[in-house]
């Protein structure tokens, strides 16, 4: 990444540097690389801390810790591992990007390029501020609201496809608090992200490109098709990788509204599955010592996982950044 | 045109347009059920009193406590990470581009800060529960909810400003240094002002989204049924773990204060991101 | 958006955007400070009482099982005692045992007896510590049936329901509980507590107790449950429960009145069946109960008392036998001694159960050894 950093534009300009640099400029430059590198003092100081209230139960646990499937920190021989917490973590995120990815696109497709420019606007800082709900609410709401109205799509989502896609069948014929009604709870709350970043990338394509399609006897729905949607894949992958970090890491409503059962399972729509963070909330209350080590071990594994994607969703955005220069 | 060509399109648009319902639907039916559910119970009583000395049948008690509780633990977090992450900025904007060792440095920054924005807030909670809480035994307290805040605001203002001071023209600075100013009066004086409305806009939209944590507030504020207007003094209360916690309850009193507590923290954060707006409007730079 | 820019030198924007935006939380900070109130005073029931005094703020967490009964106790003590703040959140057991050995509260509410490493972890830091039972109640068995108002349920019966055996409601077992009883052919849906949970505890300890031939999965917090769906924290269960036709739980019985669910009775030792809001039937229970000079309640899941619900179970305060300082050492004594006496007048309107005499009389001679440094 030390090669992204955009190379001056060339310039023959006088002033290119200050033509004084005082004392003062010296104690600015100092304050602010300070500054910047307490941020990466900071990231260096949650990952010792998590790696140093971690390594009890990873010493604990050793390779358990990947494949055992129960969490029993406090037993007696301790026994937990993140087995069924990444599955769960992984499907409801998974479920979430499935719904919000392509609404998301549709929609701010919809306001940038349908819209009159005033409407979409307004409607923009409208979802924008949806953005912003905080997460308890969408839990409240979730659960009292949400998860009683996707029983009967749940059931007849088995009743239909159930028989020959076991992801979408619930052997014990319960439906609800499932991984697929957490799943949709985050797409709801990722969704403003997705459709805000997918926005300014789609408003980046420079409007002669547009015009020239259209020019060519494009329809709308050509230009976009042929203008639009490849110059911005990146941006569109990137905003996606971005709503995954956040569906990944959401932890109250997904507490709240998941059947959170320890079971590694794969069946979306019965209630069960659990994710790494609702865990930590579930489980931090009554947790003992080495209980606590092993919520942080796992929350451990949370941050490598969302730093992970994150990271990944960045280099996309950066070398897309690069390449379009 | 050809017919199928027209159809195709007239369908694409219809299905963008449903998109688009679609996904305004839940959004709106979220607001429209907790305002349907928090109305009967958000009367002055409740925005004016504590939780203090309210029994679980009482009907009585509010979120006083809890409102100013939140409005201070982000006010911490401001103080600590606006400062902190608009030096940031600053130095990705201004120093970054100045030497090659400088630009290495602001690459790693930026990719870290960048990478740091997907930080789970719980993550957040969990590090300053045992560096504050636990490691400095310095207990839990509304201060300690600020700096789990400032952990998840920091990277927030620090994207915002970047982008926003990148936006400033080059030749507004080359101006400033041809008269003879130096870097840091020229970033102070020039670079700043230009890039005041959109700093301010950011600086909002991150408060509001810090305003609605609990997964944090659960690990560090740790709860307080009675006001506590100092934030260093002890376990304080904030307004999505009152939300959390009433809601949890088994009698009918907690639950109508959880959703009038919903209504009241969406109407903070929404009346950030608004006042965030107009600020935007008030501050735009002249020549906009 | 952002400027082309002829800015004004001299008017900072940027800065003056900043601190307008600090300047408005702050001024709402402060506009509020001036308007709120922790008199709830008025409109609240707060019983008088004739409590011993102290000037002290102590900070507790722990048993959510406990924190009605404890926040009413508040409430009343605070009334009586304007100097007492007292605080207490219900966050779950084992973390008040946690924040109590590591000194972040003052005491600590807890379902379950400390075991010997908890409670050596817990001397060390605060030297003697003694654990008080200071409330009691009882789980109840709840269930979503339309048409069966009192079901009745024998331990084999009930322990055959979560172990997996009995998977619907015209299982012969549960008719022959239930004589004359028209038993709708709905499956079983079992919830249990997906988090960490003293219930729990009481719960599986009660199966195991009472029905050890059928119930193998062992008890505790948490345990490895051999069928059914988990829910988070009792308000979840209870939640679950009412949305699901079929569905059988446990929980605090104020989470089974709040919710208006039915309560199942359970057959005891002697002989009959109890619902757990009966008058008198936790405290005939625990009448016949040990307790031990540790305090330690045995709750006794086959008491013989005709009247006695058999789930019951005991919750203990948690506290240093020598207090952090003097006046925080008189306001535990003064809150602990008030709650084992009249604050025992507090239960059943909560939906607890007053401790018998035998144990309270214990508890009290107890409480009245708490002292300063």
């Amino acid at each position: 990444m030390t090669t992204t950093t955009p190379a001056a534009p060339p310039t023959t300009r006088p002033a290119r540097t200050p033509l004084r640099e005082g004392p003062g400029d010296r104690l600015f430059t100092w304050a602010v690389t300070g500054a910047g590198i307490s941020v990466l003092a900071l990231i260096v100081a949650i990952s010792v801390f998590l790696l140093s209230q971690a390594w009890p139960a990873l010493a604990q646990a050793g390779a358990g810790f990947i494949t055992e499937q129960e969490w029993f920190p406090d037993a007696q021989p301790p026994r937990f591992g993140i087995a069924a917490l990444v599955v769960g973590t992984l499907i409801s995120s998974a479920v979430a990007l499935l719904l919000a990815v392509p609404v998301g696109v549709a929609a701010s497709l919809c306001v940038v390029e349908l819209l009159p420019r005033r409407l979409g606007r307004a409607i923009g800082q409208m979802v924008d501020l949806l953005a912003s709900v905080p997460s308890v609410v969408y839990g409240l709401w979730g659960f009292s609201v949400l998860v009683p109205a996707l029983v009967p799509l749940q059931r007849w989502l088995d009743a239909a496809v159930g028989s020959f896609v076991p992801l979408l069948h619930s052997p014990s014929g319960i439906y609800g608090r499932s991984l697929l009604a957490a799943g949709v709870v985050l797409a709801i709350m990722v969704l403003p992200t997705i459709a805000a970043l997918c926005r300014e990338s789609f408003l980046q394509v420079p409007r002669a490109h547009r015009e020239a399609a259209l020019a060519l006897g494009a329809t709308r729905w050509e230009m976009i098709r042929t203008a639009v949607l490849p110059s911005t894949r990146p941006g569109v992958i990137a905003a996606s990788m971005l709503g995954l970090g956040r569906a990944l890491g959401e932890t109250i409503a997904v507490a709240m509204v998941l059947s959170a059962s320890f079971d590694l399972t794969w069946h979306w729509v019965e209630p069960g599955g659990v994710t790494i963070a609702a865990n930590i909330a579930a489980k931090f209350g009554e947790a003992g010592m080495l209980g606590r080590h092993a919520l942080v071990a796992s929350g451990l594994v949370l941050f490598t996982l969302t730093l992970a994607v994150n990271a990944v969703a960045r280099l996309v955005v950066r070398r897309s950044v690069v390449a379009g220069r | 045109m050809p017919a199928r060509r027209r159809t195709r399109d007239l369908l694409a648009r219809a299905s963008l347009l449903a998109a688009l319902i679609l996904a305004l639907v839940p959004l709106v039916a979220v607001l429209a059920y907790v305002l349907r559910r928090g109305l009967p119970g958000l009367s002055p009583d409740f925005l004016t009193h504590s939780m203090k000395g309210v029994g679980a049948l009482d009907t009585n008690g509010g979120a006083y406590h809890a409102i100013l509780g939140t409005l201070e633990q982000v006010g911490i977090a401001m103080v600590l990470a606006v400062p902190l992450g608009l030096a940031v900025a600053i130095y990705l904007t201004e120093i970054g581009p100045t030497s090659p060792a400088h630009r290495r440095l602001a690459a790693w920054i930026r990719f870290f800060v960048d990478v740091m924005t997907g930080l789970p807030s719980i993550v957040a909670g969990l590090f300053i529960f045992a560096f504050w809480v636990l490691a400095l035994h310095q207990g839990f307290s509304g201060l300690a909810a600020g700096l789990a805040l400032a952990v998840l605001m920091l990277p927030v203002v620090v994207r915002t400003c970047e982008e926003m001071l990148v936006l400033v023209p080059r030749d507004l600075r080359e101006a400033a240094w041809a008269t003879g100013a130096p870097r840091w009066r020229t970033v102070i004086w020039v670079v700043l002002p230009a890039a005041g409305s959109g700093i301010t806009t950011g600086l909002m939209l991150a408060v509001a989204r810090v305003a609605g944590e609990t997964a944090p507030l659960l690990l560090t504020a740790f709860g307080y049924d009675a006001i506590r207007t100092s934030p260093v003094a002890g376990p304080q209360a904030g307004l999505p773990m009152f939300v959390y916690d009433q809601s949890g309850s088994a009698f009918a009193p907690a639950i109508e204060r959880a959703w009038a507590g919903a209504l009241t923290l969406i109407g903070l954060v929404v009346g950030l991101t608004v006042l965030a707006r107009l600020l935007a409007r008030r501050f735009r730079p002249l020549g906009d | 958006m952002i400027g082309h820019g002829r800015t004004r030198p001299g008017s900072n924007r940027a800065l003056s955007g900043w601190a307008s935006t600090v300047t408005v939380i702050l001024l709402m900070g402060v506009m509020l400070a001036g308007c709120g109130s922790d008199d709830n005073s008025g409109s609240t029931t707060a019983k008088a009482t004739n409590a011993t005094c102290a000037t002290a703020s102590v900070n507790g967490s722990g048993s959510t099982f406990a924190q009605n009964i404890v926040k009413e106790w508040i409430k009343n003590y605070g009334a009586a005692c304007s100097g007492a703040s007292i605080n207490y959140q219900g966050t779950g057991s084992s973390d008040g045992i946690a924040k109590f050995t590591n000194a972040t509260v003052e005491f600590a509410g807890t379902d379950v007896a400390l075991t010997a490493a908890e409670q050596q972890a817990a001397q060390a830091k605060h030297g003697p510590v003694l654990q008080i039972p200071w409330t009691a109640g009882a789980v109840a068995v709840i269930y979503n049936l339309p048409g069966v108002p009192a079901l009745r349920l024998r331990p084999a019966t009930l322990a055959g329901i979560y172990a997996g055996g009995i998977t619907s409601w015209n299982d012969a077992a549960i008719a022959a509980d239930n004589p004359g009883v028209n038993l709708p052919s709905t499956g079983i849906q079992v919830v249990h507590r997906s988090d960490g949970s003293g219930t729990t505890a009481v719960f599986t300890s009660y199966l195991a107790a009472v029905a050890p031939q059928v119930w193998k999965a062992g008890s505790g917090k948490e345990i490895s449950w051999p069928t059914g769906q988990g829910a988070q924290k009792s308000d979840k269960l209870t939640e679950t429960v009412k949305s699901t036709p079929g569905a059988i739980g446990y929980a605090e019985l104020s989470y089974a009145v709040g919710s208006g669910l039915t309560t199942a009775r359970l057959g005891n030792a002697g002989g009959a069946f109890v619902a757990p809001d009966a008058p008198g039937a936790v405290s005939a229970a625990l009448a016949q109960s040990t307790i031990g000079a540790d305090l330690q309640v045995n709750v006794n899941y086959q008491a013989s008392d005709a009247a006695a619900y058999p789930l019951s179970s005991v919750s203990y305060v948690l506290v240093p036998v020598r207090g952090p300082d003097a006046n925080k050492a008189a306001l535990l004594r003064a809150f602990i001694t008030y709650a084992l006496g009249q604050g025992q007048d507090s239960a059943s309107a909560l939906a607890y159960a007053a401790l018998p005499p035998q144990i309270s009389h214990q508890a009290l001679t107890a409480a009245a050894t708490l002292t300063g440094p």
